[in-house]
């Protein structure tokens, strides 16, 4: 029975896994394909070598995403922290409304992000994508899931030390949450690595786009070029996934379990 | 698979940093650079130069206006006309349309490219070389003055022009000699300026073997990355370096517009075809060696393509240079790290 049931789980497993891997392998091997038929690279050479549009918009986006995910995890451990070890008034209610935040769609948050934006002149500017994005507070949550781990004993011991916050933040608490901190900077990177609406509201000017946005301006003429930008797009987001799924997993697990 | 992910991702990452430079160089080399000749508007001309007429590879004429594009097709570029027009006694008709279209082009056009508006230009003096597939004209017409023919052989033409429009343009040529339609036109001051890239071409493909053996000695590396941590460090602080140097090698790269392919850059065999063609056709000008000694080199008697030919001969075994040292570099390095690594691990004796 107990053989029969690892056999099945292992069929839906495998099942599963194809259904996923699928589409990127579809992808991989259009991409080779024209539609006059044949195999060729000249679409490579495109998107990597013809033009540098592509590869530019690439090292762009990935610099807005670096900018999110540093401001995220300043934003996201200092709340974090506070939400798990500090007292003060008002705290489990401020973590209700942040939870309540963070279950709101992103169009009710975009018009409101607009206005504001608006406001303060950065609209069409790439702070405009930058700003809005470090204060999304699912960083905040999941830090403050994984911080509550961290035994209170330990913190006072660190405090009789003579650690200061800052110390405490980056010699104990820090170190022992790795898992955390990987989790929210992985989502926070394809957060901004994937975000569309969000540059289709504030940026007006094409150049500034990012590629997630890009992609779908690409001449639509032959769809083998896509693909190879989809290819490149894929990149970032392959890396990380292959290089911390088993922090990424740990993070998840630990802020579910608290 | 941390280090098997980091290991493939690294050179990945690397690629497409260096690629990015390389296609910002491409891309900005690849533009063709055109003249303009309008025709419409308030005081314009009712019809086109017939120059404007482009012949492609399959003899098949075309006629390319130009437009202003947007979004991921922004700048100026190329469309082929494709209404109708008729050939008359003053140039072209349109049946409708007016506006800019291509007069000469440095090199082949294609619909949808991006191009270079030239207006105006300095005039310097060059040499021409016009290779004829079906042999030389017997009778030529009074040539323009400036223009003279230095040498001639059964398939070839030098010319020399006193005061040359820049940038050459094949079409300009064969619109001031029109006996030169069939043929092959080089210029000796683009073929030297192609000559001059080689080196740099042959640097840019050293650098990037460099990188990839550098990568490979990493992977090795990586099984043991606490004994070869110094390895790896200075491995990978090297890749960065590559990426500088990669820049600053591309930054003085000019390639001649037209010596380039109508299509991809990494088309070489059309660079082999150019320069064997160009190198052929001087070497027809020699004498035979019973009319020199056996001895004799086989140069022309023109001393500009004396010259070229010396000048060619000097560089062209450095790109090779290069291209080689890329990969015994990175060894050597290995090399050396290995045997400092093995000296350390020696028991000391005193």
């Amino acid at each position: 029975m107990k053989t029969k049931t690892s056999v099945a789980s292992n069929i839906f497993a495998w099942v599963f896994a194809f259904i996923s891997i699928a589409p990127f392998v579809y992808v991989l091997t259009l991409s080779f394909l024209p539609a006059s038929g044949g195999i060729t690279f000249s679409y490579y050479y495109d998107v990597f070598l013809g033009t540098s549009q592509y590869l530019l918009r690439f090292w762009k986006s990935m610099g807005i995403c670096l900018a999110i995910v540093a401001g995220q995890l300043v934003v996201s451990v200092l709340a974090g922290y506070g939400f798990a070890k500090c007292q003060f008034k008002g705290r489990d209610t401020l973590l209700f409304v942040l939870m309540i935040l963070m279950v709101l769609p992103l169009q009710v948050t975009l018009a409101p992000n607009y206005i504001m934006l608006d406001k303060l002149g950065l609209l069409d500017t790439y702070s405009a994508l930058i700003f809005p994005s470090i204060f999304v507070p699912l960083g905040t949550f999941i830090l403050t899931q994984s911080f509550k781990s961290v035994s209170d004993d330990i913190i006072d011991a660190a405090k009789l030390d003579g650690c200061g916050l800052f110390r405490l933040l980056t010699k104990v608490i820090l170190p022992m949450n790795t898992s955390g901190l990987v989790c929210v900077t992985l989502l926070s990177f394809l957060d901004g690595w994937n975000m569309v609406e969000q540059p289709i509201a504030y940026i007006k000017d094409f150049v500034r786009y990012p590629i997630s946005v890009a992609l779908a301006y690409v001449p639509p003429a032959d769809p083998t070029l896509q693909l190879v930008c989809c290819i490149l797009v894929v990149l970032p987001p392959l890396f990380l996934f292959t290089y911390f799924n088993r922090e990424l997993v740990e993070g998840i697990v630990l802020a579910e379990v608290k | 698979m941390k280090k098997k992910a980091l290991c493939i991702f690294m050179l990945v990452f690397w690629m497409v940093g260096a690629f990015t430079l390389l296609s910002i160089k491409v891309e900005e080399q690849m533009i063709p650079q055109v003249t303009l000749a309008s025709i419409g508007g308030f005081g314009g001309r009712d019809t086109l130069p017939v120059d404007c007429l482009q012949i492609d590879e399959d003899g098949i004429s075309r006629l390319y206006c130009i437009y202003e594009g947007t979004g991921w097709e922004a700048g100026t570029r190329v469309r082929e006309e494709t209404g109708g027009y008729i050939l008359t006694e003053k140039g072209l008709k349109l049946d409708m349309g007016w506006g800019d279209y291509v007069q000469y082009t440095s090199k082949p056009l294609r619909s949808g490219e991006i191009v270079e508006v030239v207006r105006g230009g300095k005039r310097e003096s060059d040499y021409w070389l016009a290779v004829f597939p079906d042999g030389v004209p017997e009778h030529m017409e009074k040539l323009p003055s400036g223009t003279g023919v230095l040498e001639r052989s059964g398939n070839a033409l030098l010319l020399f022009a006193e005061s040359a429009e820049q940038p050459y343009m094949t079409g300009r040529v064969k619109s001031l000699i029109p006996e030169t339609a069939g043929a092959e036109v080089y210029s000796f001051a683009e073929m030297k300026k192609f000559l001059d890239v080689l080196p740099s071409m042959g640097l840019t493909l050293g650098i990037l073997l460099t990188a990839v053996t550098l990568w490979v000695c990493c992977c090795f590396m990586a099984k043991e990355p606490r004994k070869n941590r110094v390895g790896l460090v200075i491995n990978i602080t090297l890749g960065l370096l590559l990426l500088v140097g990669l820049y600053f090698v591309l930054r003085d790269m000019e390639f001649p517009s037209a010596m380039l392919p109508k299509e991809q850059i990494t088309d070489f065999g059309y660079f082999y075809h150019e320069y064997h063609q160009f190198f052929s056709a001087l070497k027809s000008f020699a004498a035979p060696a019973s009319s020199s000694g056996m001895l004799a080199s086989s140069m022309p008697s023109t001393p500009a393509a004396q010259e070229i030919i010396q000048y060619k001969n000097g560089i062209i075994m450095r790109p090779f240079l290069f291209v080689v040292l890329g990969v015994v570099a990175p060894l050597l390095i290995r090399f050396f790290q290995w045997a400092i690594q093995y000296q350390r691990s020696l028991p000391k004796i005193k």
